[in-house]
């Protein structure tokens, strides 16, 4: 009963304690980032967070944002996520609470489902998703995403079915992964459409690490092709666990597997002629030698003292079609950017490092917000991917 | 012991002056008070079983979810209202809970901790696999909120606030008539020692299972609450390795047996990684070694060290008697 | 169809090999000190990175392996000192959250360190052996020779050294022991010891094969807590058992039913053998009714 005096003395403290942050200057546009600092997501995460910092840091010494005839400096708010929903809601509800109308993120797609029904309700705030491939998270109203969709991602494995005209192929799906199971089943009938068939659709869970039950049938049904969906910890291993036990067919990667995580998992030689269909990367538009990834890379390893991560260019662009967004608008109300962004063209923004390509009104989100960034069919040869150009169609 | 209507009016009036706080907050710490008050909930009914019969249950992060499911496909495909939905969730999870615990009761000790575990296991992988039903994976989104009453000229997410508070207050009271009860009585025996109390004739069987019950039936409360709170959920949310385990801390680190403790160690729990998230990359790290800290220093949680320095304070009063020995069967 | 039930149930044999090499240390400390020790996964995570790290800095694999597995048996005895011995005699409770909480320390620490991007060390045995009715990789036949060197160790260990009698005698009755005069301080630093150790070998010798990350150890953990229970706490013919026994049920319902029904078949398999001996297998009855 004492208890009860003290829960609310505690409840009074708690309100006193975590107190409204401060309220920003008129000069100021705060820009809000959510993605998991902490746990395994982090790997990911952190990378995306240091590329929107590189951005705002770029734009702030460049002078800042030109909105109508004034010049209004950056401020970033940064909020972990812990890629979880209920931290993901709390990290956002923070964010709002601070009067931040601009956000950019989340990375987990079991978060980007549990962030919908509040922003998409709330006109006063403006999301650019930069992570999660997830369906059905934009509304392009007032979130847009200029990261690939799922369904880009099946594009390119269409694609490579298509010209290669395998005749079966064996599905191992990451049953964790929202985006990958959300479209499992429109995959499996493209794939289907296309002559294969689909000798088994097989599932696995991040941090797995035992695939013998699965691949020993694989083996004994020997389809042509053996597609995996998910992470490259996972992928590395499935792609070995296959070959050891007597896999002689195509292996098929659908997953962002920078070489160098790959490399720390399996060796290249074990890689050799393994297929990967998805967007390029950082690590490709490097690799590819594009002037402003180049660039990218040299400031960011000059600031963190490593590498860039395979999301961190998609963040990084994401800051800039912001800012155009600002600039296009004359202002920092929600409503103009949103139509803004609606509006936009990719060649309003010459900043962008990543390769998206216009949809067929020339605009950069189409109706419900989404760019265009088709996954593309790469080999590994030697020690990295390399495009196979001749494919896409 | 203090008497039932004692209690009832001081809860009453700590739950009006949480109200009253509440209404000056913003929509941040709305949502922090909710996510306090929907675990305090869930700890303090947990506490009846764990601090009162001694048995370690590993399966209350699933029965929490069966609860947010029941509550989200009431609401959703049979098109029930959120009135109707609540009480249904509970009485769901209240069954299966009487199932599990007939299957569980079988074991003590630490098989009952990894068979509970593996229920809880095999809870959250049906979320899954059944997606037909959950989503699976892809989670359960367009769960209607519980709508404000329209003579109530508060919005949203303060209305849903009252409603966490709300439910806090009644799992406490209901906590507190259940532990006074006959039935609360036998459970205390059955944790202090099991063969005495069969000895006595007193019946622990019907005493444990209607503990687990009880428990059960306000984790689905606090499930479909949950679920109604975010208009989405998904299996994430419901593992053992996080809510199970966290329910366990909630109740260790805010002292076992004593239902207040409980909702404090929800609140010490629920604000720290929030008061943390400057320090991102250490938040998990210092939660860690709060935890530690707490084990080692304060082994009888939160509530014991109030009762300790209470005790100090007005040294010449007579102390009062609480359950004090723990233990796991 | 026959030669694919052989694979199988070499695929289940080599799966429950290292169920139960993470097992057995768990199951000691369980026997000996009623210690829930959930940072047993952790000895197994700081193995392998160590080990990983020692490798890759350009030694050998078993020099590594050593190496590492003598740094966790400091690790294993600073945890002991700090998260458990100051709470002899404290409900299994409280030990279980301090085992949780030095478990999150220990992950975010290395969280810190390597970062939670996934590793694997490279395998020291290549190659597969192939024959007519099966195929296994030689890295899983060491990880089978391992356990059955391990558990003939620690045989030897407790039933050929005073030491070991001395860690049975306390398994057994702890105040009795104490009365005999027997160090306590010298089994639990022992049984500590060998625990962690076996978790750090386990650790090198599996992220030869899968990856390593900050949180690896969680889940084998997890399952190394059903192995201790259908194999009955305390004993280690139990853990074996109990470990092979739950690989190959995984593997058959993997293989045979659907692979998203695999963790539900072996937990359904640990609510059934709990219903019919509520003791585990090797366990000695405490049933009630």
């Amino acid at each position: 009963m004492k208890a009860l005096r003290m829960a609310a003395v505690c409840l009074t403290a708690l309100g006193l304690t975590m107190a409204h942050a401060a309220p920003a200057l008129t000069d100021e546009i705060l820009i809000g980032e959510l993605h998991p600092l902490t746990g395994p997501a982090s790997f990911y995460g952190i990378p995306e967070s240091r590329g929107i910092q590189l951005a705002v840091e770029e734009i702030n010494a460049a002078g800042g944002v030109r909105v109508g005839d004034q010049s209004q400096m950056l401020r970033l708010m940064t909020e972990d996520d812990h890629s979880t929903p209920t931290a993901g809601v709390a990290a956002l509800k923070k964010l709002r609470a601070a009067d931040v109308r601009f956000i950019i993120g989340p990375l987990g797609s079991g978060v980007a489902p549990a962030l919908f029904p509040i922003i998409d309700r709330d006109s006063g705030v403006t999301q650019i998703v930069d992570g999660t491939i997830a369906e059905g998270v934009t509304n392009g109203r007032n979130i847009f995403r200029n990261q690939a969709a799922v369904s880009q991602y099946d594009l390119a494995v269409a694609d490579l079915f298509r010209s290669k005209k395998y005749a079966s192929v064996a599905m191992m799906t990451d049953r964790f992964h929202a985006g990958f199971m959300g479209t499992q089943p429109a995959l499996s009938e493209t794939l289907k459409s296309l002559n294969a068939t689909v000798a088994a659709e097989e599932y696995y869970k991040l941090g797995d690490t035992d695939f013998s039950a699965a691949m020993t049938k694989l083996v004994s049904l020997q389809p042509e092709v053996l597609l995996i969906r998910g992470y490259p910890a996972e992928g590395a291993l499935i792609t070995r666990q296959a070959r050891q036990l007597g896999y002689e067919g195509q292996v098929v990667w659908e997953m962002v597997s920078p070489p160098s995580t790959v490399l720390k998992n399996i060796s290249a030689t074990e890689m050799e002629g393994v297929y990967n269909c998805i967007p390029p990367t950082t690590e490709d538009y490097i690799a590819l030698g594009q002037d402003k990834a180049l660039a990218f890379d040299k400031a960011y390893q000059a600031k963190f003292g490593t590498t860039p991560g395979e999301l961190s260019t998609l963040s990084y662009d994401a800051v800039y079609i912001l800012k155009a967004a600002f600039e296009k608008a004359g202002s920092t109300e929600n409503e103009a950017v949103n139509a803004a962004l609606a509006a936009m063209r990719p060649e309003d923004v010459p900043q962008l490092i990543s390769g998206y390509v216009a949809h067929q009104d020339g605009r950069l989100f189409d109706d419900v917000g989404q760019v265009n960034l088709r996954g593309a069919v790469s080999i590994w040869q030697g020690e990295g991917w390399v495009p196979v150009p001749d494919l896409a169609g | 012991m203090a008497r039932i209507p004692h209690i009832a009016l001081i809860s009453a009036v700590a739950f009006a002056a949480a109200v009253a706080v509440a209404t000056q907050m913003n929509d941040y710490l709305l949502y922090v008070v909710i996510l306090w008050a929907i675990f305090a909930s869930l700890a303090v009914s947990f506490d009846v079983l764990l601090g009162y019969t001694g048995y370690l249950s590993l399966a209350h992060g699933a029965l929490f979810g069966l609860g947010a499911y029941t509550g989200a496909i009431m609401t959703t495909r049979a098109g029930a209202g959120f009135w109707l939905a609540l009480p249904v969730a509970g009485l769901v999870t209240a069954g299966v809970a009487m199932v599990v615990a007939l299957i569980a009761f079988r074991t003590r000790g630490l098989y009952f901790a990894v068979l509970t575990l593996g229920i809880g296991l095999i809870g959250h992988q049906m979320f899954l696999v059944a997606s037909g039903l959950t989503g699976g994976v892809l989670g359960f989104a367009g769960i209607p909120g519980p709508g404000v009453p329209s003579w109530l000229p508060i919005d949203q997410n303060l209305w849903n606030t009252c409603l966490a508070l709300a439910l806090l207050l009644v799992t406490f009271l209901a906590a507190q008539v259940f532990v006074r009860s006959r039935l609360g009585a036998a459970c205390i025996a059955v944790r202090e020692d099991m063969t005495l109390a069969q000895a006595l004739g007193i019946g622990i069987s019907r005493a444990r299972l209607s503990a687990f019950i009880f428990s059960g039936f306000f984790t689905g409360l606090a499930g479909a609450l949950f679920a109604a709170i975010n208009n989405f959920v998904a299996p994430e949310s419901f593992t053992v390795l996080g809510t199970g385990f966290q329910l366990v801390a909630l109740v260790v680190v805010g002292g076992m047996g004593t239902l207040w403790g409980p909702i404090l160690g929800a609140a010490l729990l629920t604000a720290l990684p929030e008061a943390l998230r400057m320090a991102s990359g250490y938040s998990m790290l210092a939660y860690g070694v709060l935890l530690l800290v707490f084990i080692l220093f304060a082994p009888k949680g939160f509530a014991g060290l109030i009762q300790r320095g209470a005790a100090v304070l007005r040294r010449p009063a007579t102390r009062k008697l609480s359950p004090t020995k723990e233990g796991v069967r | 169809m026959l030669d694919l039930f052989l694979q199988q149930t070499v695929n289940g044999l080599a799966l429950g090999s290292t169920y139960a090499l993470v097992a057995l240390g768990l199951t000691l400390i369980f026997g000996v000190l009623l210690i829930p020790n959930f940072a047993h996964g952790e000895f197994y995570m700081v193995g392998a990175f160590l080990t990983y790290a020692l490798v890759m800095a350009g030694l050998n694999f078993w020099l590594a392996m050593a190496l590492g597995a003598l740094a966790v048996i400091a690790l294993g005895c600073l945890i002991d000192l700090v998260a458990f011995r100051p709470l002899r005699g404290a409900p299994p409770l409280s030990l279980m959250i301090s085992a949780l909480a030095a478990s999150i320390i220990l992950q975010q620490t290395a969280t810190l360190i390597w970062t939670s991007e996934a590793r694997t060390i490279p395998t020291p045995v290549t190659g597969v052996l192939r024959t007519p009715f099966f195929i296994v990789t030689w890295m899983q036949v060491v990880v089978m020779a391992s356990l059955i060197l391990s558990v003939a160790a620690i045989w030897a260990i407790l039933n050929r050294t005073r030491l070991g009698l001395a860690i049975r005698a306390t398994a057994q009755n702890h105040d009795a022991a104490l009365l005999m005069g027997i160090s306590m301080v010298q089994v639990r630093l022992a049984t500590f010891a060998i625990g962690a150790a076996l978790g750090a070998i386990a650790g090198a010798l599996l992220g030869a094969t899968f990856p390593i990350y900050p949180t690896m150890g969680v889940n084998p953990v997890l399952k190394a807590f059903v192995v201790l229970v259908l194999g009955g706490i305390g004993s280690l013919r139990g853990a074996v058992l109990g470990g092979l026994f739950l690989g190959l049920v995984e593997v058959m319902v993997a293989g045979y039913l659907s692979t998203e029904l695999q963790d539900i078949g072996a937990f359904t398999l640990l609510v059934l053998v709990l219903l019919i001996r509520p003791q585990g297998f090797f366990g000695t009855a405490q049933v009630e009714r």
